[in-house]
């Protein structure tokens, strides 16, 4: 189905696929508007490409006389660019010069800019438009007597503009029966893909608000705030364990060893550097092996703190965090090189060379994949030191609260939502009977357990793959 | 749908003379009116309350939550807060003030009639009248043998030179009808009295044509533009009354931003602002904005939003008059300038009981008093069993 006809998708196969909604110009004229039907609201900065603010635009316009041939409507594209005859006379300095050109142009709109036809010197504006040939025009710079028939060129600065949310009005004139057309950028596309997959949380809300509020309901009446603030929350409890809500980045451990944390970062999944093939190999969190103090006052002979002149305590390096980075971490783990070992490549010459002589290792420090610890005075990850200029992936999980964009939950956990969000608001109601309150919260708990048993995503095709090694024989 | 004032008066001068109770004036029963319009009106609010909290039948006309809703939805308005200097304060839609008493704003005259081409034929848009008509005028349409198309008339020169909107074949001696357009601007009266598009939008609007009530589903008022969905008959004189809608309370407010959907503002006390405007989770935001209400004025935040409010708001009903000419020394009923009872017709019976007992302390009675406060009190037992 093509069309949104009612059900649950809003845009057409073009908005989502090709992030593109055009329109069909019926009457010529300028200032005519192309109001956005995407579900995702668009951003404006400028349409003048000279303008910094350009570049906040989420989309462009673009203009067409076939809908086949599309050029962006920009200050110097056709449709906001036109030519004049300047007057043979020329014209003097004022707010409201008349100018009268011999051929009539019907491209020309108020606010356009007024310069020589190299573009190089700007006279003025045009303020209003008195018909195809004459223009009352503010000019700044004045206008040399030209000869006959040398051209002026005008320009619109900001041929369109997005006065109000989602509707864009076109300033440059434009023909009739021509084309118009919002065409998103590719990665406000790429974030629209697959977005059917989630709930917004605002829709969340506001089906709460209908399906579960209301007099002769079991919440009669509820602040919307409290909707939202149980909403939010309960988003942020299934992220750290049940949506798949895993953000990831790749980063280069550097000569400090440390990798600042991420904005959105709540916890960490997994740190791994990746080897020559693009495979991850786990890095463990050193955890026993060392720390990084959260301070290192400087101490006096009798191991007294000193003090600046503020009273705050006199910091020093920590001996031990340098100690950590200089160290030789074969020497914990007594492994091989880790250089010798990528995941499809196994010299056998190196393990069969030491065969039978690694008795005793302590296994929680027997890896060859180098530490981490997580330094919370200075938000940073530090990393063992062969792990320097290694490429790093860190996984980790933020709360779906961060971005506008986050704020949507899987449908398959919807209705834990939900659940949660009325569980909330009846445990914190005065006058709510104790056995309504343990109903919603065994509702809630079963439907948090169906939802993160769907979004496991176990397929049964995976399961028949892992079982057909029962029947591998162990020699 | 409206109570006429009239009947409410008759039948109430009719309950008093049988009973030989007195006599009850025009003002006195204009006061009466109004206080017992209100009366009822307040009582819709606490009824509401009470009925939520019942269950209700669910079936065609015995729902009583439905059945309020329908008595009160009279009432129910939408207008447009304004900003203040361009801030995130907001005034009211627009109360404006003045007497209750009709504006008599008279349109020009909606009218129909032939006129006739002279001996020249014409192919342009220029047509020739045998005779001078004064009551052709621009904006009529006109229709006739050679008239092709939607042709109004443009410009009329000395009442008998007519520019056509488009160039026609009409031959020559034809008869063609004029019709006034179907859509009118309110204009001045005679007194100079005017009126705003605004004030307009706020405010309750009466049509006459010529001392009859024009229904109101044969127009619509759109600012100072009256389209009317039925030509009002030949040679009316059209008074349009103008009747200010009073603020009574606020219900929602939504706030859009261009295409963007309408979204609800939530109303929050001054107590809990603060916390809301510091807490991470709730701060408001223009997806989900909040104001507070004080001194008839909204403040929303977030502070960006200035513009976009519109408000739902329930008003009073507005006061009955019974006018009147005196003719032989006696009371004739005015019904041009006279303005009926505006509660739902089913308060008819509890309207003129209400009147009765307010007559029955004004004319000293206390039987009737009692007798009215009786049969209230048992239509009210009977509403809320």
């Amino acid at each position: 189905m093509s069309i949104p006809n009612g059900g649950l998708i809003t845009e057409t196969n073009r908005q989502y696929y090709a992030g593109a909604q055009q329109k069909y110009i019926t009457t010529a004229g300028a200032g005519q508007t192309i109001t956005s039907t995407f579900d995702t609201p668009l951003i404006f900065g400028s349409s003048d490409v000279s303008n910094n603010s350009y570049l906040l635009n989420s989309f462009k316009i673009f203009t067409s006389p076939n809908a086949l041939t599309w050029t962006e409507l920009t200050s110097d594209a056709a449709v906001s660019t036109t030519t004049m005859l300047a007057p043979a006379a020329g014209v003097a300095l004022g707010t409201s010069q008349t100018i009268v050109i011999l051929i009539a142009n019907t491209n020309v709109v108020p606010g356009m800019l007024i310069k020589n036809s190299t573009g190089t010197i700007t006279y003025g504006s045009v303020t209003s438009v008195t018909s195809s040939t004459t223009f009352i025009c503010n000019i700044t710079v004045a206008i040399p007597a030209l000869i006959a028939g040398v051209a002026l060129r005008l320009n619109s600065p900001s041929p369109w503009a997005m006065l109000t949310a989602n509707i864009i009005t076109i300033a440059s004139y434009l023909a009739a029966n021509t084309y118009i057309k919002i065409q998103l950028n590719q990665d406000v596309i790429n974030q629209n893909y697959g977005s059917y997959e989630y709930t917004r949380l605002t829709d969340v809300i506001d089906n709460f608000l209908i399906a579960y509020v209301g007099a002769g309901k079991i919440i009669p009446s509820v602040k919307r705030t409290d909707v939202i603030f149980h909403a939010k929350r309960g988003l942020q409890e299934f992220s750290y364990d049940t949506l798949k809500s895993t953000r990831s980045q790749e980063l280069s451990v550097n000569n400090a060893l440390s990798i600042i944390i991420p904005q959105d970062y709540v916890n960490y999944v997994r740190l791994s550097w990746t080897d020559g093939l693009g495979v991850q190999h786990t890095i463990y969190p050193a955890n026993e092996l060392t720390t990084n103090p959260s301070s290192s006052p400087v101490q006096d002979s009798l191991g007294v703190p000193t003090q600046d002149s503020q009273d705050a305590n006199i910091q020093g390096t920590s001996q031990t965090e340098a100690a950590w980075a200089g160290n030789d971490p074969r020497r914990i783990s007594g492994a091989f090189k880790r250089e010798d070992i990528e995941a499809n490549v196994l010299i056998n010459g190196q393990y069969d060379a030491l065969l039978g002589q690694r008795y005793g290792l302590e296994p929680q420090t027997s890896q060859k994949n180098g530490w981490f610890t997580i330094n919370e005075t200075e938000g940073t990850f530090n990393f063992s030191s062969e792990l320097k200029n290694q490429i790093i992936i860190l996984e980790y999980i933020s709360d779906g609260n961060a971005y506008d964009l986050d704020m949507r939950i899987p449908k398959m956990a919807e209705d834990a939502l939900y659940a949660h969000i009325v569980h909330a608001i009846v445990a914190t109601s005065a006058n709510v009977q104790e056995y309504i309150v343990r109903r919603f919260k065994q509702e809630r708990s079963a439907k948090l357990r169906n939802a993160k048993i769907r979004l496991s995503n176990i397929k049964l095709d995976q399961i028949i793959q892992v079982m057909r090694g029962k029947s591998k024989w162990i020699k | 749908m409206a109570i006429n004032v009239n009947t409410v008066y008759q039948t109430v001068l009719l309950i008093l003379n049988k009973e030989q109770r007195g006599y009850m004036t025009p003002v006195e029963f204009n006061r009466t009116g109004e206080q017992a319009q209100l009366e009822i009106f307040e009582t819709y609010f606490e009824s509401l309350n009470q009925q939520l909290r019942i269950p209700q039948a669910d079936a065609d006309f015995s729902d009583r939550v439905t059945t309020l809703d329908e008595k009160i939805s009279l009432f129910k308005e939408f207008g447009s807060a304004i900003s203040i200097s361009s801030s995130n304060v907001f005034n009211l839609p627009q109360q404006y003030s003045g007497l209750l008493s009709a504006l008599s704003l008279t349109t020009s005259l909606p009218n129909t009639g032939t006129i006739t081409t002279n001996n020249n034929a014409t192919t342009t848009t220029q047509l020739s009248l045998a005779t001078a008509n004064t009551s052709i005028q621009v904006g009529m349409t006109v229709t006739g043998v050679g008239i092709v198309g939607d042709v109004t008339i443009t410009f009329v020169t000395n009442d008998q030179l007519v520019t056509l909107s488009s160039a026609q074949t009409i031959a020559a001696n034809t008869s063609l009808t004029y019709t006034s357009p179907l859509v009118y601007t309110i204009s001045a009266n005679a007194a100079g009295q005017t009126v705003t598009a605004n004030q307009v939008d706020n405010s309750v609007v009466e049509i006459y044509a010529s001392g009859t009530l024009v229904s109101a589903t044969d127009y619509s008022v759109s600012g100072l533009t009256i389209t009317f969905y039925v030509q009002p008959a030949l040679n009316r004189i059209l008074t349009v009354n103008v009747y200010p809608k009073q603020f009574y309370k606020l219900g929602s407010s939504f706030y859009t931003s261009g295409a963007l959907p309408a979204q609800e503002i939530e109303r929050v006390d001054a107590s809990s602002l603060y916390h809301m405007l510091s807490s991470n989770l709730t701060q408001p935001t223009v997806t989900y904005p909040i104001y507070t209400f004080k001194n008839n004025q909204l403040t929303v935040y977030p502070t960006s939003i200035t513009s976009g409010i519109t408000l739902s708001y329930m008003r009073r009903p507005l006061n009955p008059v019974w006018d009147f000419t005196v003719s032989n020394n006696a009371y004739v009923f005015n019904p041009l300038t006279s303005f009926d009872f505006e509660l739902h017709p089913a308060e008819q019976t509890e309207l003129i009981l209400k009147i009765l007992l307010y007559a029955g302390v004004v004319i000293k009675d206390p039987q009737i008093v009692q007798i009215a406060a009786s049969q209230i009190a048992q239509e009210n037992q009977n509403q809320q069993r």
